[in-house]
């Protein structure tokens, strides 16, 4: 019975080119948005990393030091400013950081670690935060290995570095990074490796993994840059009416720094919302074309069984019962669905093959894949069902009168 | 002969209710996604108020900064703008003005944020704003350093109540208090170089380090003397620009930027390839083969749905030519259907169209936005309804010219 | 066939095709059904494909009254007893000679082989072997009726049906046709055959005649 109705469907193909072509730019649409879709909640369900649950953050801007002189008073007041917001009431924990999670500024290094013998392997990118040592208490951190920063540590030489996972593994591989150096970089001071904590993911629930690294900022020696921000843990349930307090107790200490308070759970909703709402956009409408297309099919399947209305009698003349007839309508179909996607696939499948995937793990194109195909058989299946229904109704006496 | 072609038209339409409804369904729904495009990219580049001088306007938008290592993408500085874009040959005038930010107030004991823009005194000369009370603040202002500030009518509203005088009010924002001198009708979001809830003079920023920095969140607009002017400002801007002396020449040593139209500066945002020269031919290519791809699938739709409609009328398209009717008339036939079908889904998707414009200023998604359709918007809707009309039904009446009245008879379409 | 009235309605009209037909058909036979055109003569066809079922009066096939007409038995009936021949032939032209005449076996559950042995040897019996990878578009209409035949055959019926074979045939390729259906009558086939043509209905062995529905001599 397949033998026939591959020979059946393979000797109709002009007649059904133009449903093929249908099914075939659906799929690509549909494969396009469950790309997306499959990335998205593949990063959701990848730890964060951090908790912002009762953290608020404090934006500040100063002028460009224009020497020393300036560098060394911008990183005392900054150091005041830390105090200060430490002995408000309301605040629990306080600490300095030039990026926050959720937010969309990043700095990126190229970096690698220094080489026993030899030269240090190719440098990968590696997104840096520079932050004081109150930092893994008010996010929340976890530390997996080593130990995070200390105030003795202003007393090194180095500068202490602390990895997440992700950088830990593209670093150095299965070796543990506790204790060894990063190749040096010029203008940057020697960098050694003092722990590990989870993957930290400073873009959000849904950005893809990124190796990270955080620096140490010493309150008490002028660094090369003062943090931009502070986070700040607050008692549980402190009301946005606050926010004064802490800007009014801020600006006095700094009248010539320009502060701002926000929650960050507020910059979290900005953050989901900056990346859901494109693909909802999309989604939304590929829905549309999905269903509109769903109609066209139907009806054009509708009109391929009144065609061929005689055959039909022929075959239920010949002993065909009415669910042969409606199994082959749907078999037609989910053939014609099969060559169509056949050649969606050859084509999506172009993109591992030409190495655009780009930071998609092949985990997601696969999946993407399953469910695009997935949602394209159910579509044309569905599709059929009218039509094959009305197929099995034919009356085999009244079709093989007709002329 | 055209009226015999339409009654004939929506007799067929008619019997065949179940195709008619969804060819309906396919080309208003294709029509309402491409309208709201269109109305919105209609708003955001077509003047409208306070930006009613686009044909004459060029701006400054993005700096693009390079050196030996290091590259910085942004906008320009207020010291790069002062140096460049000052006295340009052919301008009647020039304005800076900051990029909106959120300003921060506590009215009693209230939070509200209000979108903040720091302009020159220029700025109101070259747009044209609509002024419910009050006027805007001078040059004169600006270079004095008055706290006075311009607000909306929302933030009147939303600071002072409803139905109040504003103007002499002391109003505070971020900590720095102001005095209302002027009150304006709200403008949509999608007016950027206009947009904020409040506009404030530049010289009232808390630390003055904006004058000196190259990079920063400024842009200038240029209102030229006459069309005609235009190529003499971006020819006079880019020499400057090439001849730029950085204060830092380590850092970065060349700087790309143009005196732009919006679309233009677009261009160098959003592509890679422009980053040094506005690339707006390459947009709108890109662009216009995104709609392109967008619309194959209901135009393959549509075909799939009149070829069954041909194929179904085979043996009255082999009587029609039997009894001597032409080719033409066959095809003339069929396209008053489609056009018909075409205008009647075209009329629907309109009205969904409004409808969707409607939800979206509702939903405050855009603020203040007055998406409404006007005749261009209009006029685009019938272009690409007639457009279908045409591309969906090349294919099947070419099916049909092709038929032999004798194969047509016997039942066969081909 | 006892008693058997068929009367079809629509919103309007109420048309009485058959009106009390009482036949009885003995293995072998080789019947004619004449009559004017409209007078019933495909729907009596019909009852006895048990295409249709009548309004009054009863069907028996083979010793078997037919009490439900439910579509799963009649369709194994119609498969395992029955093979139809039209005037219009009805092939499908999309696929070729031998995947015509195999339709009737797709719904025996036969394995592919042993369909196709089938639909050669029934080819070969009505003489078209050498035409078995054409297409009904590439034959005369008399080869297309005679691959019809095959189809109609290769299940092994025991009863053939035919409406107006020949006649949208020329005379000659008509007798080729005729001297078919009468070898396969000899073989062992009831044939039921309907026509218009006298000179046909003389080579059967009886003829039924109707009129306005009623059976009349």
């Amino acid at each position: 019975m397949i033998r026939h109705l591959l020979k059946l469907a393979w000797n109709r193909k002009r007649a059904n080119a133009l449903i093929l072509v249908e099914i075939f730019f659906s799929f690509l649409v549909v494969f396009a948005v469950a790309l997306q879709a499959v990335y998205l909640w593949t990063n959701l369900r990848r730890p964060l990393g951090f908790d912002v649950e009762d953290a608020w953050t404090v934006t500040m801007e100063m002028d460009r030091p224009a020497d020393e002189d300036a560098t060394r008073r911008q990183i005392e007041t900054f150091a005041r400013v830390l105090r200060e917001a430490e002995r408000l009431d309301r605040v629990e924990r306080v600490a300095g950081a030039m990026v926050v999670p959720y937010s969309d500024e990043s700095r990126t290094e190229g970096l690698s670690k220094e080489p026993e013998t030899g030269t240090a392997p190719p440098p990968v990118s590696v997104e840096i935060d520079e932050v004081t040592d109150g930092f893994a208490d008010v996010v929340d951190l976890d530390l997996v290995s080593g130990r995070w920063f200390e105030p003795a540590d202003a007393a090194l030489a180095w500068m202490p570095v602390v990895l997440d996972l992700e950088a830990a593994r593209v670093l150095f591989g299965d070796e543990d990074p506790v204790g060894r150096w990063l190749a040096q970089e010029p203008d940057r001071p020697r960098r050694r490796v003092v722990g590990v904590v989870s993957d930290f993911r400073q873009h959000g629930e849904l950005s893809g993994p990124q190796p990270y690294m955080f620096e140490r900022v010493s309150v008490t020696e002028p660094s090369h840059r003062t943090p931009r921000n502070l986070v700040l843990k607050m008692a549980p349930g402190t009301t946005a009416d606050y926010e004064e307090a802490i800007l009014a107790r801020l600006r006095g200490v700094a009248p010539e720094w320009t502060f701002g308070v926000k929650a960050l759970d507020v910059v979290r909703g900005t953050n989901l919302r900056l990346r859901v709402i494109p693909l909802g956009a999309v989604a939304l409408i590929a829905a549309f074309l999905l269903a509109m297309v769903a109609l066209g099919l139907t009806g054009v399947l509708w009109q391929n069984v009144v065609q061929r209305t005689r055959e039909i009698g022929l075959r239920r003349a010949n002993g065909a019962t009415r669910t042969a007839i409606h199994r082959q309508v749907v078999g037609e179909l989910l053939m014609m669905t099969t060559s169509a996607v056949v050649l969606g696939t050859l084509l999506v499948v172009q993109l591992p093959i030409l190495e655009l995937l780009g930071s998609l793990s092949p985990e997601v194109f696969s999946a993407a894949l399953a469910v695009a195909l997935t949602l394209i058989y159910a579509l044309t299946a569905v599709c059929a069902l009218y039509p094959s229904w009305m197929a099995g109704r034919v009356q085999p006496a009244e079709a093989l009168r007709w002329e | 002969m055209l009226r015999n072609y339409l009654k004939i038209a929506l007799k067929v339409l008619l019997r065949r209710k179940f195709f008619t409804a969804i060819s309906l369904f396919g080309i208003s729904l294709t029509l309402v996604v491409l309208m709201v495009t269109t109305a919105l990219f209609d708003h955001v580049f077509a003047p409208h108020p306070p930006e009613t001088r686009l044909d004459r306007t060029l701006g400054i938008y993005t700096l693009r900064l390079e050196g030996e290592g290091s590259r910085s993408s942004g906008f320009p500085g207020y010291a790069f703008l002062e140096q460049t874009a000052r006295d340009l040959p052919g301008a009647e005038r020039m304005t800076i003005y900051s990029l909106q930010q959120r300003a921060v107030s506590y009215p009693d004991r209230r939070k509200v944020l209000s979108w903040l823009k720091r302009t020159d005194g220029e700025f109101w000369n070259v747009l044209d704003f609509r002024f419910v009370e009050g006027g805007p603040f001078t040059a004169e202002d600006e270079a004095n350093g008055h706290f006075v500030a311009v607000i909306n009518e929302t933030t009147r509203e939303r600071f002072f109540g409803p139905d109040t005088q504003a103007v002499g009010r002391p109003i505070e924002l971020d900590g720095q208090r102001y005095r209302v001198v002027g009150v304006v009708e709200d403008v949509p979001f999608l007016r950027f170089s206009a947009f904020a809830d409040v506009w404030v003079p530049i010289s009232t920023k808390a630390s003055t380090a904006y004058r000196h920095e190259i990079r920063g969140g400024f842009q200038a607009l240029i209102l030229a003397e006459s069309e005609e002017a235009k190529p003499l400002i971006r020819e006079e801007l880019q020499s400057r620009v090439a001849d730029f002396q950085f204060p830092d020449p380590d850092e970065f040593q060349v700087a790309y930027t143009g005196a732009d139209t919006l679309f233009e500066a677009l261009s160098r945002m959003l592509l890679p390839e422009a980053a040094h020269q506005a690339q707006p031919g390459r947009l709108l290519t890109i662009l216009l083969t995104m709609a392109v791809l967008f619309m194959v699938l209901p135009a393959v739709n549509l075909t799939n749905l009149n070829l069954s409609r041909i194929l179904e009328r085979t043996s009255e398209i082999g009587v029609r030519k039997a009894f001597g009717g032409s080719t033409r008339e066959l095809v003339g036939q069929f396209l008053v259907e489609n056009v018909v079908l075409t205008l009647l889904g075209g009329a629907i998707g309109l009205a969904l169209s409004a409808l969707a414009l409607g939800a979206i200023e509702e939903s405050g998604l855009i603020p203040y936005a007055e998406l409404t359709l006007n005749p261009r918007i209009f006029l685009w809707g019938l272009a690409m309804a007639l457009f279908f009309a045409v591309l969906s039904g090349v294919y099947p009446a070419w099916r049909m010219a092709r038929m032999s009245p004798v194969r047509a008879l016997r039942g066969r379409s081909a | 066939m006892d008693n058997v009235s068929k009367v079809y309605r629509t919103d309007r009209v109420e048309t009485l095709a058959l009106d009390n037909v009482n036949l009885e058909i003995e293995p072998g036979d080789f019947v004619a059904v004449m009559g004017p055109s409209g007078c019933g003569k495909s729907t009596l066809l019909n009852l006895m494909g048990l295409l249709d079922e009548p309004s009054e009066g009863r069907v028996e096939l083979d010793g078997r009254a037919i009490e439900r007409y439910q579509d799963r038995r009649l369709a194994r009936l119609r498969n395992e007893k029955i093979g139809f021949i039209f005037q219009q032939f009805h092939l499908v032209s999309d696929l070729s000679v031998v995947d015509n005449v195999e339709i009737p076996l797709l719904y025996r559950r036969m394995p592919y082989r042993e369909r196709r042995r089938r639909a050669l040897a029934a080819l070969d019996r009505v003489g078209l072997s050498s035409r078995v990878h054409h297409f009904p578009t590439q034959l005369s209409g008399g080869q297309q009726q005679r691959v019809a035949i095959a189809r109609a055959i290769v299940g092994g019926p025991k009863v053939l049906l035919a409406d107006e074979p020949t006649g949208n045939l020329d005379s000659q390729m008509g007798d080729e046709v005729m001297e078919l259906l009468e070898e396969l009558n000899e073989d062992g086939a009831t044939v039921v055959m309907v026509t218009h043509d006298p000179r046909l209905a003389q080579r059967t062995h009886s003829t039924v005649r109707l009129f306005d529905g009623r059976q009349v001599h």
